[in-house]
């Protein structure tokens, strides 16, 4: 075979078997030349290469097959309105969906590979790789995980389901997880909390109002209706006029303690209804005011009420709500005072507490006293409790809103240490405007 | 023996008892004090009108303890709350006064407890 050869023929054709079976043989046909080039030969081979067609025929239509399943994976995974991931068992992700990349700013090639202790703060990366090691230390799936996710646009709420990630051998290689973004569903759900709690709030706000509403109001018509039906029977009787002056007073009594619980009913409501704006008021003018009205009010009563102080003027961050406090302090006073004459002192001052400056002003009286056993319970706030035995009543309750708004504070003693009978000692404090 | 909170109803029952031919022998201001104040009776009263809402301690439990110093006590409650009308028979009142109510209406139920003619 010497000589040039020229370059090979190359080609398949296929060929009937006398069994009539096609076969793909592969022919390859060479020209033979001597040394002045004149053709003295063709060399022919003939390979049959019909299973390696076969099998090459079949790893195309394979391949092209994955490449469809996966486009069409992508496609799906990338469609879902929701986070798709694969992880191995060594906590890395595997692959992810579009929604995952997109929610890390990242690709999903780069996020392939990484671990969640590479991607969340070390707690939370824990808490997702501590679910799914039970998964795959059980081999169960773990669904509707509802967990926080904290991205770049602040903290989001999904629920998570993870099932095991399990070859064809059946072994767990990881996990695959699918996680839904809930946080509209979450927010929905708070805003709905916040306002049951709402709801609930003014409900037994409205409970209780409605509750000493109703009892007070029928013990001041049981007292006018009880006087009322004596007057009419003492009316023309001489030496029953004693009985008769005691009987109207009563009355017009139960008619100032009547204005006076509808008035505190609407500050109430105003107060929770309304944003209080504040500014320095003159503290002894508004005290001034309300003792006179607490005089013109019950003008049928002996009551004196000094103001004892050395401080003649003051100034606190007050409203409109300064005169009711006072008011209802007296009120208070006077309300619970047997005696035939009603004594009031008012003792002013500067005091320190915690570092703040205030003036103290104690309500000093004759009246009955707070027991010791009340004198804790007067002043919580229990518009949400059922009331058992009585303690506040409006008043006083309106007097602890209004300090609460003022940032003062207020409490009870004994106008004589450790004699509750004689009287009691209302103490207000109220941060002064220097 | 009158318990109740309220000066000025207390006030119209001292009238309207008085004029009625009862002598108060006691008048206290919460659960607590009418307790102590029957503890203290040496001549028990024969009847107390009993308030039910009142500081320190109720109406209620203040007829169940002075239940337990004399199981024949007589009380009778006149109060304002109306939802405490069953709790208080069941707790030992002999009847429920609500307010607002008649003054006769107290006077011969006070006199049909203590049996005599209203």
């Amino acid at each position: 075979m010497a000589g040039k050869i020229e370059p090979v023929e190359y080609f398949e054709i296929p060929k009937i078997t006398k069994k009539g079976k096609e076969r793909i043989i592969d022919w390859h046909n060479t020209i033979l030349k001597d040394e002045q080039g004149n053709i003295y030969a063709t060399l022919s081979s003939g390979l049959d290469i019909t299973e390696r067609k076969q099998a090459e025929q079949k790893l195309k239509e394979s391949e092209k097959l994955y490449k469809k399943i996966s486009y069409d994976l992508d496609i799906i995974l990338d469609g879902v309105p929701g986070l798709i991931f694969y992880k191995d068992t060594e906590n890395n992700f595997i692959r992810v969906n579009k929604y995952v990349a997109d929610a890390h700013n990242m690709t999903k090639e780069e996020l392939a590979g990484k671990s969640c202790f590479d991607i969340y703060p070390h707690d939370q990366a824990q808490t997702y790789w501590d679910d799914d090691l039970e998964v795959i230390k059980s081999g169960k799936p773990k669904l509707f995980i509802e967990e926080p996710w904290d991205t770049d646009k602040g903290r989001r709420w999904v629920s998570t389901s993870k099932i095991p990630f399990v070859d064809e051998k059946g072994e767990i290689i990881g996990i695959i997880g699918f996680s839904i973004d809930i946080t509209e569903r979450k927010k929905a759900e708070e805003k709905l909390k916040e306002s049951e709690e709402k709801y609930r709030v003014a409900y037994n706000r409205a409970e209780f109002y409605k509750d000493i509403f109703a009892h007070d109001i029928n013990n001041l018509l049981q007292n006018i209706k009880s006087s009322m039906e004596l007057l009419s029977t003492y009316k023309n009787i001489p030496e029953k006029s004693d009985e008769v002056n005691e009987l109207t007073n009563i009355i017009e009594e139960q008619v100032v303690r009547g204005t006076k619980l509808v008035w505190n009913i609407r500050k109430l409501s105003q107060i929770e209804e309304t944003e209080s704006s504040l500014e320095p008021v003159e503290i002894f003018q508004v005290l001034k005011e309300a003792i006179n009205f607490i005089q013109k009010s019950y003008h049928n009563k002996d009551i004196e009420i000094q103001i004892d102080s050395q401080i003649k003027q003051g100034f606190v961050q007050a409203n409109g709500l300064l005169l009711d406090l006072f008011e209802n302090i007296l009120f208070n006073a006077v309300k619970h005072n047997e005696n035939p004459k009603i004594e009031i002192s008012v003792k002013a001052s500067k005091a320190d507490k915690d570092g703040k400056k205030y003036l103290k002003f104690e309500f000093l009286d004759n009246g009955i006293g707070v027991p010791d056993a009340l004198k804790e319970q007067l002043f919580k706030d229990i518009s949400s409790i059922k009331r058992k035995t009585k303690g506040m009543g409006l008043g006083l309750l309106l007097v602890s809103k209004i300090l609460s708004i003022y940032e003062g504070q207020i409490w009870v003693e004994d106008k004589i240490k450790g004699d509750s009978s004689k009287g009691s000692n209302f103490i207000i404090l109220l941060p002064e405007v220097l | 023996m009158i318990v109740e909170d309220e000066l000025s109803i207390l006030r119209i029952y001292k009238i309207l008892l008085s004029s009625s031919g009862f002598e108060i022998i006691g008048m206290a201001k919460n659960g607590e004090e009418a307790v102590n104040m029957y503890k203290s009776f040496l001549k028990k009263p024969d009847i107390i009108i009993m308030d039910h809402r009142m500081p320190v301690k109720d109406g209620i439990e203040a007829t169940r303890e002075i239940l337990q110093i004399d199981k024949n006590t007589k009380n009778i409650f006149a109060s304002a709350d109306i939802t405490v009308e069953k709790l208080a028979v069941s707790s030992g009142a002999l009847s429920f006064k609500i307010k607002p109510f008649d003054n006769e209406c107290l006077i011969n139920n006070i006199k049909e407890t203590l049996g005599m003619k209203p």
